[in-house]
């Protein structure tokens, strides 16, 4: 980047992002956005942002589509996606600018969904992720913030000078704080409809947030920070126990379903990876159509990838280093993860609210961290489901390559534009793509 | 290979350097250098791209215009140096410097970062506070609570990894709400393992209450086991108490006894002392004590001295007859009772209660044994001295008869002419049989009384009226049901669908309509069924009264209902017909157990005979005797109709008694009672020729018929061995002495005898019984000694069957109950010996004797303790855990075991609260009594219960304190410092807070555990530094932690604390001298997970899931053992101080038996670890041998040799390699066959770009093709082509296999590979990446490893004892 104001925009915002943490959420947001006021109770449903993310890339032939609308044609990874071809956004040609910095896969994936410039040398530092943002947005509606999900264990190692933190977390919570993924199926249903909070816990929790203040003021800056960490998830914990119970009061909508209509998944992470990714997608459609959150991040597998898949017939290579060639199990694998996005796109598009279904109501973005597996991102694979309330038309293609302002922070503002969050700038972007 | 560390001789020089300020000439000398040379050549190579404006790579060289700029930069020069020392930079396609312009650039920039590290040597670095590893958190809890089986994180993210590769390092341990709600979470379970005591809390891996209380139980039960014998498992029975004599509590007696003999030499010879021995033998010494001094004192003892006198003859091998001849008494001088009811009225006192064989006089029943067939009983009245020998014993047996229940008594100088009298009297009259029943036949037919028949025909007038008793002819009227209950049952246990009849209490019967079964009290009472219970002096009665006339064949059932206690029962199912009655089916059931009875044989039955099936309580015992009856009656011809009782009865229950058939036939069924011993028992065998006379009188048939029908009978009885069953069985029955016709009472002249016979001790006197009167009788006399010759006698009495036997001392008994108990709630039954010592009351004899015997039951106690300690010996129970260990206590406790075991019980009272649940229990059983026993039999215990309770709950409530109290001290424990006034004022508060929240005590105590389990304090790791921008030392109690995670990832132990509190942990010595010592724990296994697996990339590895399982189907189960083979190598390494270089070269590695096998190593399958040397030779040894780390650096179903050679390059030797480029060649489809792996992978990177970088680190790959992409040596490759195993380095050197590659890493590689190590575990400790200013301290420590044998201690204490581990960054130190 040479244009420096951006890059001074850029460290402000983090900056900014790194003070406000110990602060109440929404005092140090309004200054961001032109908030729209709170919706009345029975209005229209909100908007949803699901992320999801498989690592790796895709077959370098079959991530394609052209066309529109009914006529649109898909490449065959897209296979399983196309019956939702009319509601699909496909967008090319977008890129990330400090992912092409730096190392492979962990540094282009640690900053795939903020922009932001990677810490190397054994240290950790990224930015907040557009899905964090919106949480810290509109966290406060529903009775979880946001959800962030994964069917496959972070890698606790460093590679290549970067920690591989980076390549098993898009969601990021601050600039130093990868957001803890949740693997098990049980305890993810569990974060969005068990209240464990018993008697006595508020005082345990008072107790232990005047401990962290005590100490806070005794460390350098430095460690303040990483202390933030801890009195915000105990204040959020809190605010949870809190609002337990006040669902409805707060969340300015009502959902279509009040309770599960799914049991509880089995403690445990399944060992069939197909049984896995089903169980999260489950969950993740029954958090928006319960309204429990509006925002959720399922990260599928890790870029660098260590999966593999018994359960197509290929398992003699895992997932990473299948993804260096173009063979016919590839593209059997890619399909298989596209399967999940059309799994959670059929169920949600079978939810009616209003006239609107679930999905027409949603953002569905599928993404990686590279188009191909050759670890070449200079232009990043995005599909868009759904149709953000009406304001996304689907059945269409963009493609942006070889224009200049083509961040994928640009797409990260319209997005969140949709969701009457506009920061005005996020990561490397100053402005929205209009098209979207 | 172009190598950038400094040689040996270098380091030595450097090391002297570093500890000499800078001279600021030299610091002139380099910016003149810098401006007048380097610079020049930057601008020239570098700052075309690199400069401000371009910022290639955002590398900006050109701000570095000074000195100053770039020493607070060092970081990016390092970048640089990696760049140019790899060839990277500048690009190939720009401007290349000469070779000594390279090499210049090159000393300037290393030169430089070496003055930069050592200008800030030292430096604690920038160390971020974090919260402990998932792994640090988990041996934390385990480590504070020693519950090992905690896995508190187990559902726990990931940790992620920073600084050096290590999970430990703060930048990647990140804290969200959901973890911390996994926090709170873990802490509450863990809180749920706090167990409070009286004194405190401990943990336990259990946290139930009922959990709890069994650990405690098994606790003091093992304590118990310790002092029983250890090799045992005899099972003993004495009265019926069954035990095991390894658990059972039994004196080990045998094996005290052994010892004494095999160790009697030299301990009287003085050559080996009683604890010697005892510790030899492993036996204790306190009772080992006792028993030699008693076996060898000299004071006269009555039982001892026999036992003394035994054992001085006795060798090794004969402890076992002792063991017996003492067992024999102590199964005479104690009784076991029943513990359930201790303390009830009359009920026993304890377990183990003496008993008292002297006794004044006694009375003597024996039972007579039946002789063999045709021969006589002969008896022998002995007397003898009771052992001590005196002369002039002399005693009385008093009128010695033998008595039979249903014949007058005999003396026993009368019983030998008896049976011939008799035998004639029976001759006399069985001729006479037909007489006598052709003169009942007339009575019968004229109704003139039978004796004046009898008069009249001169036959005998009592023998006929024995006749007419025993046909009853009398009774030719319709048998009658009697005893009809008349109360109504109604919702018996509550359930509609139950309902009976009977008393109040006992005798009753009960159905159940419902098809379900039905569990009350402690019956089990299935579905549509009917049970029975009697009272103890009555039978319940069920009767079939007879609606028809025709033959019937019938089955049935008995089983009990309450299988959980009682005797079992007695059942008997009558024909009571006008022909009399018939017995068809009896017996006996015993507790739990069931019958079913189906006699084959079909019956006449009239209308109005009645099926009568009774069940009888055994032993008059009715406890528990709640019996399922079933019974079918068939009706053999005719409509073939069935009544089946239960299904017949269960419905209509209450209609009536009696009750209808469902046929409409009234009366059939009838629920009735009656005295046990009043029935008239059937002696008339049916379908025998008596029976077919009485028929025909009956149906008066002609005299004719008669008389032929009664010469049947008189030839039957006079025959020796008449033809069929029913015949026989007559025979037998009228010829018996006791039978229906009584010839035990005919024979004249016989009268009791009443003289008494004199004994002189020792005598015998001997008598012969004709075997008819002994049959079924009894002797019966008593025993006592002579009034005026016997006044200090002591004598034992006994009768015996078989010759005596002389012995010297008193004979054993074994004890008898004396009479038996009619309700559960009576007292204890009492018993007597069956051989007791006559002795007068008061004589002095008697006062000796006593106190023998007590001397005898204090040292052999048939037990020491009540190990069963749950009683479950009774019904009903009012000690949930009972205690009778004194015996143990007195004989083998030391005062330490005694407080043990007192502690022990006190936790149990206290963790079970048994006091509180007494007082329920008590209200239950007095309930129970009210029903069927004497409720005021346990009112003794009502009060003592009620006082136990409360004590308890004072105690409870006093134990509060000290909970809270260890609290406060697990807190400073889990914070890893004291805690300030102030903290402890605010758990104290929050713990009164939650208590006003009206949670229990408990409740609020583990909610204050939690609170200190989620406090930063414990989940970070929290150091205070001070104000100001340089460093200072952390406090002990920092520095402790710091010790403790680096070795141990968990918190200081004990001893680190209180050196810390001491102040004397900042001591380099100290801290050395804990080191040595942490790293010999075991705890050090940690270190080797977190840092050695760690920096392999083998941690977890039990869990590694990359393999193809179609390929390597073996795999999974090999994975935990190869996972583990690093970690005991690196806890061999750091407890015994190994080299590093054993890393690379060791010739040995640990195995179980998995894995000698997978590596074909040898050894059994099922072996557990061991370490095994001479391994190099099989391919194995060191790092490069290790199969996890060969597996884990291969494909699913491939190897890879390059990513082992990345791993030897990057994890071995630290060499930074260029990042792969961006936009590689996808491959195509599947590569053509035939190519061998490492043909494969040369073909993948063949491509110009690729190959700059994979001709660096294939070679090494290549070196290890060898093995299989799961560790495995192997011939031939995955493509079954010929392994080629040989390498060729980028500088020309050439080596093959792993051998090879060894020398080559140790020879040409040592330091690279040492500094590499040394660099790792620096930044483990640290918990953060190395620095330029940690140069100078890996420089030392490579120094002091060359001069002592590259001994690992030598890292670790270089690491304790630098600043950079000791001190921290100022608070306002400036963050780059």
């Amino acid at each position: 980047m040479k244009n420096k104001s951006h890059l001074f925009n850029r460290r402000t915002f983090l900056r900014g992002a790194g003070v406000t943490m110990a602060l109440p959420w929404m005092e140090s947001l309004t200054v961001w956005g032109d908030e729209r006021k709170a919706r009345e109770p029975g209005s229209e449903a909100p908007v949803r942002l699901a992320v999801l993310f498989s690592g790796n890339g895709f077959h370098s032939k079959e991530w394609w589509a052209k066309g529109e609308g009914k006529a649109m044609e898909l490449g065959k990874v897209l296979d399983p996606i196309a019956d939702y071809r009319e509601k699909l956004l496909f967008i090319r040609g977008l890129h990330n600018a400090e992912a092409q910095k730096g190392n492979i896969h962990s540094s282009q994936t640690g900053n795939l969904l903020s922009g932001a410039p990677l810490a190397s040398g054994g240290e950790i530092r990224s930015g907040m992720s557009v899905d964090q943002l919106l949480a810290r947005h509109h966290g406060r509606s529903t009775k979880v913030p946001s959800l962030v999900l994964g069917c496959e264990k972070s890698n606790p190692s460093v590679h290549k000078n970067y920690s591989m933190l980076y390549s098993s977390h898009i969601s990021w919570s601050s600039p130093t704080t990868p957001t803890p993924l949740e693997l098990y199926p049980a305890l993810a249903f569990d974060r969005l409809f068990k209240d464990t909070a018993s008697k006595g816990d508020q005082s345990v929790l008072d107790a232990v947030l005047q401990d962290a203040k005590d100490v806070r003021r005794k460390v350098s800056s430095l460690d303040q920070r990483k202390l933030d960490e801890y009195l915000d998830s105990v204040r959020e914990v809190e605010t949870r126990i809190e609002n337990a119970g006040k669902r409805g009061e707060f969340q300015g909508w009502r959902p279509t379903l009040s309770e599960p209509n799914i049991p509880r998944p089995a403690d445990g992470i399944p060992q069939d990876i197909a049984e896995h990714m089903r169980l999260m997608c489950d969950i993740l459609v029954l958090a928006f159509q319960t309204d429990t959150t509006r925002i959720c991040t399922l990260k599928l597998n890790n870029d660098h990838s260590s999966l593999r898949f018994p359960n197509l017939g290929v398992d003699y290579m895992i997932h990473h280093l299948l993804s260096h060639s173009d063979t016919a199990d590839w593209l059997k694998v890619n399909q298989f993860f596209l399967k999940q996005v059309g799994y959670i796109a059929g169920k949600l598009d079978a939810i009616q609210e209003g006239e609107r279904t679930a999905l027409d109501n949603s953002m569905l973005m599928f993404c990686s961290s590279m188009l191909t597996g050759n670890h070449d991102a200079t232009q990043l694979p995005v599909a868009i489901l759904g149709g953000a309330g009406g304001r996304i038309k689907g059945g269409r293609v963009l493609d942006y390559k070889g224009e200049s302002e083509r961040q994928m922070c640009r797409l990260y503002l319209s997005l969140m534009d949709k969701m009457d969050v506009r920061p005005g700038t996020f990561g490397d972007a100053t402005s929205m793509l209009e098209e979207v | 290979m172009n190598c950038s560390l400094p040689s040996f001789r270098q380091i030595a020089a450097l090391f002297a350097i570093v500890f000499l300020p800078l001279p600021c000439s030299a610091d002139k000398d380099d910016v003149g250098r810098f401006k007048a040379e380097i610079r020049p050549l930057l601008e020239k190579f570098c700052l075309d791209c690199h400069s401000t404006e371009e910022q290639e790579g955002e590398l900006d060289l050109e701000r570095f215009d000074s000195l100053e700029a770039i020493r607070s930069e060092g970081k990016i020069w390092q970048l640089v140096e990696e760049q140019m020392e790899l060839g990277e930079m500048p690009p190939k396609k720009k401007q290349q410097p000469s070779a000594g312009q390279k090499t210049e650039i090159l000393a300037w920039v290393r030169s430089t970062l070496r003055k930069i590290g050592e200008a800030n040597a030292g430096d604690p670095g920038p160390v971020v506070v974090r919260r402990l590893s998932n792994a640090e958190y988990t041996y934390s809890l385990r480590d504070l609570t020693g519950v090992d089986s905690l896995d508190s994180a187990h559902e726990f993210p990931v940790d992620g990894a920073a600084g050096e590769g290590f999970t430990n390092a703060g930048a990647a341990l990140v804290m969200s709400p959901s973890l911390f709600t996994k926090y709170l979470d873990a802490a509450k379970e863990v809180s749920k393992h706090a167990v409070f005591l009286p004194d405190g809390i401990a943990f336990s891996e259990k946290t139930t209450r009922r959990d709890l209380t069994d650990e405690k139980l098994a606790e003091i039960r093992a304590f118990y086991g310790k002092f029983s014998n250890a090799g045992g498992g005899t099972a003993v029975n004495l009265q019926g108490i069954k035990f095991d004599t390894k658990d059972g509590g039994v004196l080990p007696l045998r094996r005290y006894l052994a010892v004494t003999l095999e160790e009697r030499a030299d301990l009287l010879a003085g050559r080996k002392n009683i604890a010697e021995v005892a510790r030899d033998h492993g036996v204790n010494a306190k009772y080992l004590g006792k028993l030699w001094k008693a076996l060898n004192d000299t004071k006269p003892s009555l039982l001892l001295d026999p036992i003394r006198s035994q054992w001085r003859k006795s060798k090794p091998e004969d402890a076992q007859t002792l063991t017996d001849a003492i067992t024999r008494w102590q199964g005479s001088l104690w009784r076991f009772t029943t513990v359930g009811h201790i303390g009830k009225r009359d009920g026993p006192r304890a377990w183990q209660e003496p008993v008292d064989p002297l006794v004044p006089s006694k009375e003597l029943r024996v039972k007579l044994p039946t002789p063999a067939e045709g021969k006589d009983l002969t008896l022998y009245l002995h007397t003898s001295d009771a052992g001590d020998g005196k002369q002039g014993d002399v005693a009385i047996w008093q009128s010695p008869k033998i008595v039979h229940p249903k014949r007058p008594p005999v003396s026993l100088a009368d019983a030998a002419s008896l049976v011939q009298r008799v035998g004639k009297v029976m001759a006399a009259e069985l001729g006479r049989t037909s007489a006598y029943l052709e003169l009942l036949a007339e009575s019968h037919r004229s109704k003139r009384p039978v004796h004046e028949i009898a008069q009249l025909k001169e036959l005998d007038v009592t023998m006929a009226g024995r006749w007419a008793s025993l046909v009853q002819l009398g009774q030719s009227v319709l048998p009658k049901a009697k005893g009809h209950f008349i109360e109504k049952h109604v919702k018996v246990a509550g359930n509609p669908e139950i309902r009976g009849w009977g008393s109040a209490q006992t005798p009753s019967l009960t159905g159940n309509a419902s098809e379900k079964a039905a569990n009350f009290s402690t019956l089990n009472m299935p579905g549509r069924s009917v049970i029975m219970h009697p009272s103890p002096t009555k039978e319940a009665i069920v009767y079939w009264r007879s609606p028809i006339a025709g033959k019937i064949g019938l089955s049935g059932l008995v089983a009990d209902a309450d299988g959980n206690c009682g005797n079992g029962v007695e059942w008997r199912v009558d024909l009571v017909s006008r022909t009399g009655i018939a017995t068809l089916a009896h017996g006996a059931i015993d507790n739990g157990t069931r019958k079913e009875f189906d006699p084959k044989t079909e019956f006449a039955v009239l209308p109005g005979d009645l099926v009568k099936f009774a069940i009888n309580p055994r032993n008059r015992d009715h406890v528990c005797d709640s019996t399922v009856v079933g019974l079918t009656i068939r009706e053999v011809g005719g409509k073939k109709r069935s009544w089946d009782l239960a299904e017949q009865v269960v419905d209509r229950l209450h209609d009536s008694n009696p009750l209808a058939d469902v046929f409409g036939n009234a009366d059939v069924w009838h629920f009735c009672a009656s005295e046990t011993d009043g029935a008239p028992k059937s002696v008339i065998p049916p379908a025998s020729v008596l029976a077919n006379w009485r028929t025909a009188v009956i149906d008066g048939k002609t005299t004719a018929e008669l008389k032929t029908a009664a010469g049947q009978v008189q030839a039957v009885l006079l025959a020796s061995n008449p033809a069929g069953e029913a015949d026989k069985s007559l025979r037998e029955t009228l010829l018996d002495w006791n039978g229906p016709l009584e010839w035990g009472k005919s024979a004249p002249g016989i009268k009791a005898g009443s003289g008494d016979l004199r004994a002189t001790a020792p005598s015998t006197l001997t008598y012969r019984i004709p075997a008819a009167l002994a049959a079924g009788a009894e002797l019966v006399t008593r025993v006592s000694l002579h009034p005026q010759e016997g006044k200090e006698a002591s004598v034992q009495m006994r009768v015996l069957f078989t010759p005596p036997v002389e012995t010297s001392g008193p004979t054993a008994g074994s004890n008898n109950p004396k009479g038996g108990k009619k309700m559960w709630s009576d007292g204890l039954v009492p018993v007597e010996s069956s051989a007791p010592i006559i002795v007068n009351d008061g004589s002095k004899v008697r006062g000796r004797l006593a106190a023998d015997i007590e001397a005898f039951r204090d040292l052999f106690p048939a037990a020491l303790c009540y190990t069963k300690i749950v009683p479950v010996d009774e019904v009903v129970t009012l000690t949930l855990f009972y205690r009778e260990d004194h015996h143990l206590h007195r004989l083998m406790l030391d005062e330490t075991e005694a407080k043990q075991l007192d502690r022990l019980w006190s936790e149990l009272h206290f963790i079970s609260e048994d006091a509180l649940q007494l007082v329920d229990a008590f209200e239950q059983l007095w309930q129970f009594a009210t029903q069927d026993a004497d409720p005021s039999a346990f009112t003794p215990m009502r009060e003592p219960i009620k006082q136990r309770a409360e004590v308890f709950k004072q105690e409870r409530i006093a134990g509060e304190p000290n909970h809270l109290e260890s609290i406060l001290a697990l807190a400073g424990q889990a914070w890893r410092r004291p805690l300030t006034i102030e903290e402890k004022r605010d758990l104290r508060a929050l713990y009164k807070e939650l208590r006003k929240e009206e949670l229990p005590h408990e409740a609020a105590a583990r909610l204050t555990l939690a609170r200190i389990l989620v406090a930063p304090a414990f989940l970070y790791k929290l150091e205070s530094p001070q104000s100001g921008t340089t460093s200072a030392p952390v406090n002990d109690f920092e520095l402790a932690s710091r010790l403790s995670y680096f070795l141990w990832s968990s918190a200081p132990d004990e001893e680190l604390m209180t050196l810390a509190a001491a102040g004397e942990l900042t001591n380099p010595d100290v801290i050395a001298a804990q080191t040595q010592r942490m790293l010999k724990d075991k705890r050090v296994r940690r270190l080797a997970i977190e840092f050695g697996s760690q920096w392999l990339h083998v941690r977890d590895f039990g869990d590694f899931d990359e393999k193809s399982e179609r390929h390597f189907p073996e795999f999974a189960a090999v994975r935990n053992a190869l996972g583990e083979e690093p970690v005991r190598f690196f806890t061999d390494l750091f407890q015994h101080d190994g080299a590093v270089l054993d890393l690379l070269n060791a010739d040995h590695t640990f195995v179980n038996g998995t894995l000698a096998k997978y590596y074909a190593i040898g050894g059994s399958d099922d072996a557990g670890w061991r370490r095994v040397e001479g391994v190099r030779a099989k391919g194995r040894g060191g790092v490069l041998g290790f199969g996890a780390t060969l597996a884990k650096q291969s494909g699913a179903s491939r190897t890879s040799p390059i990513l082992r050679g990345a791993w030897i390059s990057e994890t071995l030797l630290g060499e930074r390699l260029p990042r792969p480029p961006k936009g590689i060649p996808v491959l195509g489809d599947a590569p053509p066959k035939g190519l061998t792996e490492r043909a494969l992978t040369e073909r993948h990177v063949s491509d110009p770009n690729c190959a700059r970088c994979h001709d660096r680190i294939d070679p090494f790959g290549f070196a290890l093709e060898n093995y299989d992409a799961i560790g495995r040596l192997r011939l031939k490759d995955s493509a079954d082509l010929p392994i080629d195993a040989s390498a060729k380095l980028l500088d020309g050197t050439q080596f093959t296999g792993i051998d090879g590659l060894r020398d080559y890493l140790l020879n040409q590689r040592q330091d690279d590979f040492v500094r590499q190590f040394s660099r790792k575990l620096l930044g483990y400790a640290l918990g953060r990446s190395v620095l330029l200013s940690d140069e100078p301290l890996l420089d030392e420590i490579q120094w002091q490893l060359a001069q002592n044998d590259f001994r690992i201690s030598q890292i670790v204490e270089g690491i304790v004892r630098s600043r950079q581990f000791r001190e921290i960054r100022d608070r306002d130190h400036p963050i780059k």
